[in-house]
């Protein structure tokens, strides 16, 4: 048997969550206070989540914060054996394409995983939970030792294409800059390059919910639905499936997007620069397939060919004025 | 007279005092300025040059309310002036007569909040993040998770009254906690 205690909480989250009625008086209670206030700092929690963790921030910040001149010779010393271990470490990590690392200073003990992909590679990765990625182009996933267990969570910077387990007790969601999404055992695309400020989603099979703001928006198979974060501009369209399932052969499917864009993604795979001399430019639109394993000129060469456009090479720097 | 005894701080003790206030201090950053990455790089800087100006502090002060005060003028001076053209954070004037003893409240009190809500047992914990965090209906959460609805009712009804203990017991903590007075 509940409490009356117990109850009461019961029908103050109700109140609170699902619009229920409330007893006036109990309204009044120095309990409905304390509720009521642990519910409106929700848009604070939410942002706390997204923060890095101290004790990582703090290591980053070890440099910066310097006692004085003796003891940090003293130190650079102690450390110079740690430092060739973590190093070490750290290539053998890095030829598998995972770093493990944990945060001493994490309460809670939590560590992450992060696979990332460097310019110009694609990488496949099956996670913990039989999920399989395809990870493009200077891109990176990370999730905790939870995963799995806990939670199916991960954080993507970049591009990847998801075939994700069911599991009904453990929704799988995708992180990224301001929006997240929610899967139900499906295969997937998603592009978003904190840098982009763009997100796009390609559903291939199944179902997923792409969350912003309070706001979700379902895809059914063969949809896509493009975000661009600057606007706040969301938009839900058709596509051609097949296109898409062959982006993982280096194919990518353009579909009206700007040459910002596209620059910006040849920029990823060739890790080259791209400047606009004319930036009326960065806004003509492309539709079509473009093969990331095709050399960078073959590809600049494809967009002179259909479009006003050129481009000028000099060493790092790729600058795009226009055809007359 | 007041005596003017210096804030004698070692690194150890200065990470302590970063971990356990970095996140107020971004909330409180996040307050004025939008952008997560932003906020949190400012922050540091802050707190990068307090320890620089750690020899001139005065053991009386609050150097947790200072941080944070000096968090609020330069997030106000970012968002009000050009990137261009920021006051350099030597610079910062802190006046702290000024400000309300209760400014920081709300932030210390989230940060506390985010604490009692990771200590909740794990399915409450389930139930109550997709609820609080992610926004979803009661029936939602039952069909997300295999439940009865009145199970998704009930876990809620616990999840409040833990965190409203959590935070009672907390109270005492910040008490403690308030060592660099």
């Amino acid at each position: 048997m509940k409490s009356k205690n117990e109850n009461r909480y019961e029908d103050f989250a109700s109140f609170f969550h699902e619009k229920a009625n409330l007893q006036e008086e109990e309204s009044t209670s120095q309990e409905f206070k304390v509720v009521e206030k642990i519910y409106t700092l929700r848009e604070k929690i939410v942002l706390l989540a997204k923060l890095k963790t101290a004790g990582s921030v703090w290591e980053k910040l070890d440099h910066r914060i310097i006692e004085n001149k003796q003891t940090l010779k003293i130190r650079k010393l102690f450390r110079f054996p740690y430092a060739a271990a973590i190093l070490l470490l750290l290539v053998v990590a890095g030829t598998l394409g995972i770093v493990n690392y944990l945060s001493p200073f994490s309460d809670r003990q939590l560590s992450f995983s992060e696979i990332i992909s460097h310019t110009g590679e694609m990488k496949e990765v099956e996670l913990p939970d039989g999920t399989n990625v395809w990870l493009g182009s200077n891109s990176s996933l990370k999730y905790d030792n939870k995963f799995g267990q806990r939670n199916r969570l991960v954080n993507l910077n970049g591009e990847a294409m998801f075939d994700v387990t069911t599991d009904n007790k453990l929704p799988f969601y995708v992180n990224m800059g301001k929006a997240s999404i929610k899967v139900h055992g499906t295969k997937f695309l998603v592009t978003s390059y904190a840098e982009g400020h763009n997100n796009e989603v390609i559903l291939i099979e199944g179902k997923v919910e792409y969350l912003r703001q309070n706001h979700s928006y379902t895809l059914a198979p063969g949809e896509s639905l493009a975000d661009n974060l600057h606007t706040d501009k969301i938009i839900k369209k058709k596509v051609e499936l097949d296109s898409y399932s062959q982006w993982r052969d280096g194919k990518v499917y353009l579909d009206n997007n700007n040459l910002n864009y596209l620059v910006f993604l040849m920029g990823q795979w060739y890790g080259k620069k791209f400047v606009f001399r004319d930036t009326n430019l960065k806004e003509l639109t492309f539709t079509g397939v473009i093969n990331k394993n095709n050399s960078l000129d073959y590809n600049m060469n494809i967009i002179e060919l259909t479009n006003k456009v050129k481009f000028e090479k000099s060493e790092n720097l790729i600058t795009i004025i226009e055809q007359k | 007279m007041e005596t003017k005894e210096r804030l004698m701080l070692t690194k150890e003790q200065y990470g302590t005092f970063f971990k356990k206030n970095y996140h107020t201090a971004c909330l409180v950053a996040l307050r004025y300025i939008p952008d997560i990455d932003r906020a949190e790089d400012m922050v540091q800087d802050v707190f990068v040059s307090l320890w620089e100006k750690r020899k001139e502090l005065q053991v009386k002060i609050n150097l947790k309310k200072y941080l944070l005060s000096a968090v609020k003028n330069q997030a106000i001076n970012l968002t009000q002036r050009d990137k261009a053209n920021t006051i350099p954070l030597s610079k910062l004037m802190v006046d702290l007569e000024e400000d309300e003893p209760e400014e920081f409240a709300k932030e210390e009190l989230s940060v506390k909040l985010a604490e009692a809500i990771n200590e909740l047992p794990p399915a409450c914990h389930n139930i109550f993040s997709l609820a609080y965090q992610e926004n979803f209906t009661y029936q939602q959460i039952a069909d997300e998770l295999n439940l009865s609805k009145n199970t998704v009712k009930t876990q809620m009804g616990i999840a409040y009254r833990q965190l409203r203990e959590k935070l009672r017991q907390s109270i005492v903590v910040l008490v403690q906690m308030l060592q660099w007075q």
